[in-house]
């Protein structure tokens, strides 16, 4: 009878060891793209039309290419981490190419119809409740004011975080370092942010019917200054 | 047989076991019927949002879904426990009409202003024991 305990207790140690070591990352998570298969473990997410992903390994120390034409598909990664503990996050991006934001030939257009972002960097917060996921997309865009926070025309549980302005660093490598904890306070006036689940990229220009390109490289998540 | 005080409950049910049969098949019909439904929304939308993953995704797709499938179950919940609530009433009161009859017709035998058989209908339940019960008045009434 002893016996038989320590082996179900041996067993369950076992399984939620197994389970920590199944979830449990190799935090800061860096994504250098300097590697042919760099997208392996990364999911593409179609919504319209495929956006054209690649990887440059060998150029300007690997990068990935988003190329959009009247698309909008993003890549995901799943990474669990807890912003509390480990709030930051940094990526290089270049914009080559911004989508045109006008519809049927008029400039302005409805605000679901100019939802279109040269470059996108998500942060997803999975909730067990699907109505109450949360995310914060860092974008870059040539008229909105940077550190602008305005809610997304999908719902307001998507806060749109204007992370860089303008197209005066059209064609340039641009950091961008982020303290995921704060943006999610200003955002959605939380105190504490719930646990990541995972983070995305993606370039779209499908409510423009237009083009836009940018590129992504050195992404670091899940990591806090010493 | 305890009776019921309240007048409006003694409209809907015989007696006291009336009632408590009556909760103990509605409850037992409804509720796992209720935390199916429930467990199964959440799991059918909940593993369908970890596909989609991108909360704009989620947003296009599946909470115009998920509205419709809460309008659907809104309207039809009602129309659901209306009928289970007719179902259990009918189901119990099948079986404790005929035993609360077999009682008062044993007492009337007992105080002897019953000489008869019980009779019950025929889609009266408890109808293999009230033969047996009425031949063993019979064996009785010989000794």
């Amino acid at each position: 009878m002893k016996k038989n305990k320590s082996i179900f207790v041996f067993i369950l140690v076992f399984s939620l060891f197994f389970i920590y070591c199944v979830y449990a990352y190799d935090l800061p998570k860096w994504f250098p793209f300097n590697e042919e298969n760099a997208l392996s473990e990364w999911q593409e997410k179609v919504f319209k039309n495929r956006v054209l992903y690649t990887v440059e390994p060998k150029k300007e120390g690997g990068f990935l290419s988003a190329k959009s034409r009247d698309a909008c598909s993003g890549l995901v990664y799943r990474i669990k981490f807890n912003a509390n503990e480990l709030p930051l996050m940094s990526w290089y991006w270049k914009v080559v190419s911004f989508p045109k934001k006008k519809v049927g030939g008029k400039e302005e257009g409805g605000w679901l119809e100019r939802d279109d972002y040269a470059a996108r960097v998500y942060v997803i917060f999975p909730s067990w409740n699907f109505m109450n996921i949360k995310c914060i997309e860092y974008i870059w865009d040539e008229s909105l004011p940077e550190g602008k926070i305005i809610p997304s025309p999908y719902s307001r549980n998507i806060m749109l975080i204007v992370a860089e302005s303008g197209k005066e660093n059209l064609g340039q490598w641009v950091f961008e370092k982020r303290n995921i904890l704060k943006d999610y306070q200003k955002a959605f006036g939380r105190d504490r942010a719930p646990k990541v689940g995972a983070i995305a990229l993606m370039t779209d220009a499908d409510n423009t019917l237009s083009t836009a390109e940018a590129l992504y490289k050195d992404i670091r998540v899940g990591y806090k200054d010493e | 047989m305890n009776k019921i005080k309240n007048r409006r409950m003694r409209q809907f049910f015989a007696n006291k076991m009336h009632r408590q049969m009556f909760m103990l098949v509605f409850l037992a019909t409804l509720v796992p019927t209720m935390i199916t439904a429930i467990a199964l929304f959440y799991l059918m939308f909940n593993v369908t949002a970890d596909q989609l993953i991108f909360p704009e995704m989620i947003a296009t797709n599946l909470f115009p879904a998920a509205q419709r499938v809460i309008i659907i179950i809104s309207i039809a919940t009602p129309i659901a426990v209306i009928f289970i609530l007719i179902f259990a009433h009918h189901v119990t009161h099948r079986t404790v009409g005929p035993f609360d009859r077999i009682l008062r017709e044993l007492d009337q035998i007992l105080e002897g202003t019953k000489q008869d058989k019980i009779v019950l209908r025929s889609k009266d339940k408890f109808s293999p024991l009230v033969d047996k019960i009425n031949q063993l008045v019979e064996k009785t009434k010989r000794y």
